[in-house]
């Protein structure tokens, strides 16, 4: 990457509003590292077909996101790869955002879910009105991002976000750099056109056409310009000029339960994962979150056994008030498409909670009736033994040969 | 905004019932077991008293997830002992330790 000839500020910097990008290099070979300690010291890819992330050490042998696995290990057959496991990386990233949130009331982030690498691990933060100083304020953002998830990240300062996640990723992690009003164009001028965010294609073509940085683009007419490559080219072209009006967008955030089960052991038996779902199901429609509103989805997260994460997105055709009819859905969805892996832990999360009130169950019902009677009992058995724990035997794998993996105890609040 | 009420807690946890309980068991020549040592109070805590075996009834082995890093390889023996009772014991081929556990 060329040096910057740009100004960046390192101390007091007097700008009152723009945005702060946080960028964490490489997120999500950082947080793999931190839950498996034995590849702390290892070369790391991260994908499937095409490389999500990589390590530092790989990327110096020139493996870049984006490229083709087969192509990536060629270039480093000594590193360790992992498949992607999306939903941890998004939960650790709610995490990151989480401690932002602490800081600034409008955060963006920009995580797995878009898609690109480079997104990885990317969120802004709106300046605007905030009564500090930005720098001290970003040294905060860093400082707290450390404290609390252990990630380093870098943040870049400026008044839009092209620009602030340009100066974020050109800083050193652990650093905040600021960027003066009205240097945007200079210091974007020598930079290479992969800061863009072009497609491969356009990047090709550019190349071919000889242009190699964003002072190249920026000084071609526009119109010329997008002629050649479309909208993209002109939104790279306002880019490279430092033109970025792009709004910041807040995450909205969700109310949601969520309940989670550890199995005692890796399973893949589908009664057994059925058995756990089933369980969470229930549960987190009992949760006093729900507070008897109705569901319009469930998304269903196991961790795998050796790394990595099962997902299934279960919305209901429409809101749903019993767990009966919430667990029917469930059930024939992940009998559809089950855990291909054994399983650790089983996550259940109802979604899309609906300000209507639940539908009553029948006071005649005979089943609903012993269960209040249970749960009555219950109720007074804990106010005379206090904290002591309350469990129920389950059928686990009723079937199976190691006599203790045919049936468990389970809070009796699961 | 709305507040997240989605962290509940901690994950909840499945605890196996009917868990191998360790044993301590004299072996014959043939490597059957001769006898075993059955405490009538917390296992570990008394050492328990010394139960010849009159009879092995029956013996079968399971082997299971053979795949995974720590296999269960198991060889069971439902043994007749000297005051009648009968018992299920089991050698794990992979610790070569014994432990009591219904089957």
């Amino acid at each position: 990457m060329p040096p910057s000839t740009l100004r960046l500020r390192s101390g007091q910097a007097s700008l009152r509003t723009g945005i702060a990008c946080v960028y964490i290099p490489r997120f999500a070979v950082e947080v793999e590292r931190q839950r498996r300690s034995d590849i702390a010291a290892r070369l790391v890819l991260i994908g499937e077909a095409t490389v999500l992330d990589c390590s530092l050490g790989a990327e110096t042998s020139g493996v870049r996101p984006g490229m083709r696995m087969s192509e990536a290990i060629g270039l480093c057959h000594q590193a360790v790869v992992l498949p992607p496991d999306a939903p941890h990386y998004q939960r650790r990233f709610e995490e990151a955002l989480d401690v932002l949130e602490g800081l600034s009331p409008e955060v963006e982030g920009a995580g797995p879910s878009a898609g690109s690498g480079q997104a990885l691990g990317t969120a802004y933060l709106s300046l605007e009105g905030l009564p500090v100083e930005p720098l001290p304020f970003a040294e905060e953002a860093i400082s707290a991002l450390r404290r609390r998830t252990g990630l380093r990240a870098a943040v870049g300062i400026a008044g839009g976000k092209f620009v602030a996640r340009t100066v974020a990723r050109l800083a050193r992690p652990g650093l905040a750099k600021a960027l003066p009003p009205g240097e945007e164009a200079a210091f974007l001028t020598p930079l290479p056109i992969d800061f863009l965010p072009a497609s491969d294609s356009m990047r090709w073509r550019l190349r071919l056409l000889g242009l190699e940085t964003m002072g190249d683009i920026a000084r071609l007419p526009l119109g010329a310009f997008q002629q050649q490559f479309g909208p993209e080219g002109k939104r790279c072209w306002e880019l490279a000029g430092g033109i970025d009006n792009e709004p910041l967008l807040p995450r909205l955030r969700e109310e949601t339960v969520v309940r989670r089960l550890q199995m005692p052991a890796p399973t893949v038996a589908l009664e057994a994962i059925l058995m756990g779902v089933e369980r969470l199901v229930r549960a987190a429609y009992g949760d006093s979150g729900r507070r008897g509103r109705w569901v319009r989805k469930a998304v269903l997260r196991a961790a795998l056994d050796g790394g990595g994460s099962w997902e299934l997105s279960v919305p209901f055709r429409e809101a749903l008030a019993d767990p009966k009819d919430a667990w029917f859905a469930v059930k024939c969805a992940v009998v559809r498409r089950p855990p291909e892996r054994p399983v650790e832990e089983l996550e259940v999360e109802l979604v899309g909670l609906s300000g209507e009130s639940g539908k009553q169950a029948s006071m005649f019902d005979g089943r609903a009736r012993l269960k209040r009677q249970v749960e009555e009992a219950v109720r007074q058995l804990r106010s005379q033994q206090g904290t002591a724990s309350i469990g129920k035997v389950v059928e686990v794998e009723p079937w199976s040969r190691i006599p203790e993996r045919r049936a468990a105890l389970v809070d009796f609040d699961t | 905004m709305v507040a997240d009420t989605g962290a509940a807690g901690g994950p909840g946890r499945l605890r196996y019932l009917n868990r191998p309980r360790p044993l301590r068991v004299e072996t014959g020549e043939d490597g059957r077991p001769a006898a075993v040592w059955l405490s009538s109070g917390r296992a570990g805590v008394h050492p328990g008293r010394r139960y010849a075996v009159e009879a092995v009834l029956e013996r079968w082995r399971i082997d299971e997830e053979w795949w995974r890093p720590r296999p269960v390889s198991r060889l069971y023996y439902s043994l007749l002992l000297e005051d009648g009772r009968t018992v299920t014991v089991y050698r794990d081929l992979v610790s070569a330790r014994w432990a009591k556990q219904a089957y």
